[in-house]
């Protein structure tokens, strides 16, 4: 017994009466040794091994897999790998999203990730005709998303004016800042497009006439459009020259401000083109109306082009063009411009 | 065989090589009967509790499990278990001794205050935590030390002494009340 400095001799004299036993029967010890000796035997590996199963197979060729192996010697490499798993998942799940969000329209959730995805694709889009062709395509899914709005809800989202307006303006510059055996093409690709978005909205069927306002002015952006390419097309360099000053207004119309009025005096801005009078019941909002409102738009020019259309910063007023004005009747009806 | 080490012999005995498991039978069978006698006071239920602690070893060599290094803080955990859960599912045991533990060749009246004092010490022990009661076993009736201890229970040695000190001042308490 060790020894241990504070114990009570007489505890340790009866602890030690403990260690008085008898001997033990060497039969008794001679049979469980035998026994002991049998169940080795039985569970010895040559007679425990069992049928491997086809799942049996999966699982020892799952578990030797390099990194399953490494399970438990490698903290890093697991934590590696499951930032990597985890990083692989957010990854298809953020294509599943924009894959899904091509076919959104304005009112849907995933719309701006559909916006967002064109953007992303134009920045990595360095050929200019390329960018041109893109831009293209996106205009037609703007004009898709009109058609479905008008159809359903018989309005048209502003943002979705406001992109169009902006895309239409990217394509011009684009066709025109291409070296000069590829400008005319491009212009001619330009307008050749704007007047088939334009001709396939007139095949529209409209819900009512509030519709039918909303239709007008986008066939007249897509009709200024198609005038400033072919402008474009005839004169070159004249269409840098307005687009340089950021004047995408209709060709031939920039009359200072004050000395004209909309069409038929009735302010819209944009003038007839399916009804008589078309009627936009809302003031322009800045990135909303035909010029200027986008915000890729430069709008240090608006003060260059007085009264040109409306420009989208204020209220109109009497005498400055995209507002009510006095009825004069003279207008050129085109976007608000004199 | 019988000078194998021990680490040897435990990766031997994983494999289940039938020499290697026959030696570390015959080094400590014997000791986990005895260890298992004191505390039971029966011949019976020690040769149980050695022949299922020794079972269990197989089990667990089977299932990948078993000691990792020290195979005899291992086997005296195990019988330790086997006898506390005896100790559970039995009531405690009479203050008469047990004929089982008479050797015949003895003085009779020797044997029987011998005995009675190991029923004494035996119930003492009965009331003590399982951990005290396997400090006070293995420190004063097997003879080990701190650290082999410590092993056995799976606690630091400063754990041990102080379970040994609660426990020898319990035991006092019970078994020196009457001087």
């Amino acid at each position: 017994m060790p020894p241990d400095l504070d114990l009570d001799p007489k505890l340790v004299s009866k602890l030690r009466a403990l260690q008085a036993t008898p001997t033990r029967s060497p039969q008794l010890a001679s049979r469980a040794r035998t026994s002991f000796l049998v169940e080795a035997a039985r569970l010895a590996p040559s007679s425990h091994s069992q049928p491997q199963t086809r799942q049996g197979g999966w699982n020892e060729a799952l578990k030797n897999l390099w990194f399953f192996r490494q399970k438990g010697k490698n903290a890093l490499l697991n934590f590696a790998i499951t930032i990597l798993l985890t990083f692989a998942l957010l990854i298809g799940s953020g294509v599943t999203a924009v894959a899904a969000a091509q076919s959104a329209q304005p009112e849907d959730v995933l719309y701006p990730v559909k916006t967002w995805s064109e953007d992303v694709r134009l920045d990595w889009e360095h050929n200019p005709q390329s960018r041109l062709d893109l831009t293209l395509q996106f205009t037609d899914r703007r004009i898709a998303e009109i058609q479905a709005s008008l159809a359903v809800n018989g309005t048209i989202p502003e943002p979705v004016l406001a992109r169009l307006q902006s895309e239409q303006e990217q394509t011009l510059a684009l066709a025109a800042g291409l070296p000069a055996p590829q400008v005319l093409p491009a212009l001619t690709q330009v307008r050749n497009r704007a007047r088939q978005q334009d001709q396939a909205l007139s095949d529209m069927q409209l819900p009512n006439s509030h519709a039918a306002q909303y239709l007008a002015r986008v066939e007249t952006m897509l009709q200024n459009q198609a005038q400033l390419a072919q402008q474009g097309m005839d004169n070159p360099e004249a269409l840098r020259q307005r687009l340089r000053n950021g004047d995408y207004s209709q060709p031939g119309t920039n009359i200072p401000a004050g000395t004209s009025t909309p069409c038929n005096g009735n302010g819209s801005g944009y003038g007839p083109v399916r009804s008589q009078t078309p009627q936009v019941d809302s003031t322009p909002i800045p990135g909303s109306g035909y010029r200027y409102g986008s915000s890729k738009t430069p709008p240090a020019d608006i003060t260059s082009n007085p009264g040109s259309e409306p420009q989208g910063s204020s209220t109109p007023k009497a005498g400055n063009g995209p507002g009510p004005q006095p009825a004069s009747g003279s207008g050129g009806g085109k976007g608000g411009k004199p | 065989m019988s000078s194998i080490a021990e680490e040897t012999l435990l990766r031997l005995a994983r494999r289940f090589d039938q020499a290697a498991l026959a030696e570390l039978y015959d080094r400590y069978n014997n000791g986990i009967y005895y260890y298992a006698l004191r505390l039971l006071g029966d011949s019976s239920l020690a040769e149980d509790c050695a022949a299922e602690t020794f079972s269990r070893l197989l089990r667990a060599l089977h299932d990948g499990g078993g000691p990792t290094e020290n195979i005899k803080a291992y086997l005296y955990r195990s019988a330790h278990n086997w006898v506390t859960d005896y100790y559970r599912r039995t009531p405690p045991l009479p203050l008469d001794p047990e004929v089982d533990i008479i050797e015949p060749e003895s003085d009779p009246c020797i044997q029987a205050e011998e005995n009675i004092i190991q029923s004494q010490v035996r119930s003492a022990l009965r009331l003590l935590t399982a951990d005290q009661r396997q400090v006070i076993t293995l420190r004063f009736i097997e003879g080990w030390e701190f650290e082999q201890i410590a092993a056995s229970l799976q606690k630091p040695v400063g754990a041990v002494k102080s379970l040994q000190h609660r426990a020898v001042s319990a035991l006092q308490k019970m078994l020196l009340k009457n001087g």
